[in-house]
């Protein structure tokens, strides 16, 4: 309701502006202009001609005469046409008198200066035959400039008066956007997240209204993400923890001997370090998708090196060929544990997923302005349709069922790109899977 | 050993004692900082094992004080936030060991023995010898008997953690740490493969020291 009262003062505020201007306006502007048309000449003749009945011809002469040219700008010059026929005072030329546009009013021409200018008269002709006729000594084009001076006032006025208009539009438009803004937040509130904010405008307010519609894009995919998170969780939790829980149950069957107990606790002990893999992965993933892990300058070819001597031996015991090619030097600003726990579990799947005897081959090279941690295995690699799904928290591809691990290797590793604004690209190496880690130098 | 524990949930403090006890150490519990600060001097721990959520001082705050009033006591710290970060601050706050919950109580074991050791042998020895086992720590050569053997540097250093904690046995993790500086636990068990290898290193002569692995603890380096 705020908004709208609002949007209302500001209406009477622009009315109440525009009734000033132009009444100030008009106040100042209107008497001169006034006095510079057609009312002043009535004026002059309402003044002039009574004196005609009143006072002797030779007397009202002398009046006209004594009138005669003063102020250029404000004066007035007349024509005294007797019914004989004399003109005994002729400043303006009777004989060239045509209608003016403005009714009741005559123009004619004058040169002054060597200019030919349209003047305004009127005339008025007396019972006793006698005509006077009183023109303007104000040149009617200096009249068209203070006509175009008014004109321009008034198309200024008018030009406020609609800009205040449309302002004022404005700001009820956007105190109403802002009344729907308000209504949809509180629909968002309630916990219809799928609500969608109506964008009205292609203004600033609609930029924002677009960029909250983003937002909620992406709060709604981190809500759906999370939810996939916790139930892929449970779902990891309970198999293991259902195993568990008949393991300890089978241990507390009377008779069970002192080495079965023994067998039990061990087994149950495996389930736990099981679950806490799991558990410590999914927090892993957590804290580099939280983007709160501590960021250096890292060479990358040295933490790849170190990762591959932590694994060499395991490579040569299932008689793999592993070749690297390792571009030094490479800085990237980063969480060295995190990109190598990346590093180690491409590494990890590589030598797991690939039959003896394979081969791996490991680059660390530039790209533009990408730097790029490529491991290239010789395995079955993964069908282009199942990709996606290998980069995502959940389990592991069918294929992979009975290797060890969390199942969240890669989902690790795309956590990590992400927070170091790269990112996974999973490829066909043919055959064989290449995962190339890409980050921003 | 005599060991101050520093934990304010009961049940966890009461099982981590029991486990300890059993394992042949001293413990006495209390359940915050304040306590601890208070029966420091009575106690008189060779080890302090301390939680670092507390009510009242935090476990991490409670070290910084520790240090700065001049205890050396050796402090392991426990955390249930498994953050990478966590590891370095609380190592930074004085700490001598970090490890995150659940904790295995073969890990804190071998934790706790490697902490108090490291204090009592501050001084730098340039031989480390267990049986025929000879370590140079100054010309990096390692020895069984007059035969040398080759290491690589990497291997270099897993024996010098074996053989510094020998005949305790070290857990993974401390090597993945202490040989690699990882906090990460690798999907597969990648230190299993290198200790086979340094095994096969070290060879079966019949004085040489067995290096055998620990059922879900580690590995330890023994005189047979």
């Amino acid at each position: 309701m705020a908004a709208v009262s609002v949007g209302r003062q500001f209406i009477a505020l622009v009315a109440i502006c525009v009734i000033v201007i132009l009444g100030s306006i008009g106040a100042v502007v209107w008497p001169p202009v006034q006095a510079m048309g057609g009312a002043a000449l009535d004026t002059e003749m309402s003044t002039v001609a009574p004196l005609h009945d009143v006072l002797p011809a030779a007397g009202f002469l002398g009046v006209l005469a004594a009138k005669g040219p003063s102020d250029p700008m404000q004066g007035f010059e007349y024509t005294l046409e007797l019914a004989d026929g004399a003109v005994p005072i002729g400043r303006v030329p009777t004989g060239s008198l045509r209608r003016a546009p403005q009714a009741g009013f005559w123009e004619y021409d004058a040169a002054d200066e060597g200019q030919s200018h349209a003047r305004l008269a009127v005339r008025q002709c007396f019972t006793n035959g006698d005509c006077l006729t009183i023109g303007t000594r104000v040149d009617q084009r200096l009249m068209g400039f203070r006509q175009s001076v008014v004109a321009l006032l008034a198309a200024f006025l008018l030009g406020l008066l609609v800009t205040g208009l449309h302002v004022a539009n404005r700001v009820r438009q956007t105190a109403s956007d802002v009344r729907h803004l308000k209504d949809a937040v509180a629909r968002l509130l309630s916990g219809d997240l799928a609500q969608r904010l109506p964008v009205t405008t292609h203004s600033e307010f609609g930029q924002v209204v677009a960029q909250l519609n983003r937002l909620l894009e992406r709060i709604e995919h981190l809500t759906f993400a999370t939810r996939t998170v916790i139930d892929s969780t449970a779902h990891d939790l309970r198999t293991p923890l259902y195993r568990l829980r008949s393991r300890l149950e089978q241990g507390l069957l009377p008779g069970s001997s002192e080495s079965q107990m023994a067998d039990t606790i061990e087994a149950a002990l495996h389930e736990i370090d099981g679950i806490e893999t799991t558990l410590d992965a999914l927090l892993r993933i957590t804290l580099a998708e939280s983007g709160s892990a501590s960021m250096a300058p890292v060479n990358l070819a040295e933490v790849v090196a170190d990762v591959i001597e932590l694994y060499r031996p395991l490579a040569e015991d299932k008689q793999m060929t592993l070749v690297t090619d390792l571009d030094a030097g490479q800085l990237v600003n980063g969480n060295a544990q995190l990109l190598a726990q990346a590093v180690a579990n491409l590494f990890d799947n590589a030598i797991k997923y690939t039959p003896s005897g394979g081969r791996i081959d490991v680059r660390v090279e530039r790209r533009g302005s990408e730097l790029v941690v490529s491991v290239a295995d010789s395995g079955p690699g993964i069908p282009a349709v199942d990709r996606a799904r290998a980069m995502e928290r959940s389990r592991r591809l069918a294929n992979a069922a009975g290797t060890s691990g969390s199942g969240l290797g890669l989902a690790l590793v795309v956590a990590v790109a992400r927070l170091h604004g790269g990112r996974l690209l999973l490829g066909d190496h043919a055959p064989g899977l290449l995962a190339e880690l890409v980050l921003p130098s | 050993m005599r060991i101050l524990l520093v934990e304010d949930d009961r049940q966890a403090a009461n099982l981590l004692s029991q486990g300890l006890v059993i394992s042949g150490h001293g413990v006495e519990s209390v359940g915050s900082a304040e306590d601890a600060l208070e029966r420091l001097k009575a106690v008189a721990p060779e080890v302090l094992i301390v939680d670092r959520m507390l009510p009242g001082m935090d476990g991490l705050d409670f070290v910084r004080i520790l240090r700065e009033r001049g205890f050396l006591v050796p402090v392991l710290v426990l955390s249930a936030i498994g953050q990478p970060d966590d590891r370095i601050v609380g190592l930074n706050a004085g700490a001598d060991d970090y490890l995150v919950k659940p904790v295995h109580l073969g890990e804190l074991l071998a934790r706790i023995d490697a902490i108090s050791r490291r204090v009592t042998s501050l001084g730098v020895q340039p031989k480390l010898v267990l049986g025929s086992l000879d370590l140079d720590l100054i010309a990096r050569e390692a020895r069984i008997g007059d035969r040398r053997i080759d290491l690589t540097p990497r291997e270099f250093r897993l024996l010098e953690c074996l053989m510094r904690a020998a005949p305790r046995p070290v857990t993974r993790r401390m090597l993945l740490e202490q040989v690699w500086g990882y906090n990460f636990d690798p999907q597969t068990n990648v230190i299993d493969v290198h200790i086979s290898r340094l095994r096969h290193a070290i060879g079966d002569a019949p004085d040489a020291p067995v290096l055998s692995t620990v059922r879900g603890v580690g590995y330890a380096l023994n005189v047979s």
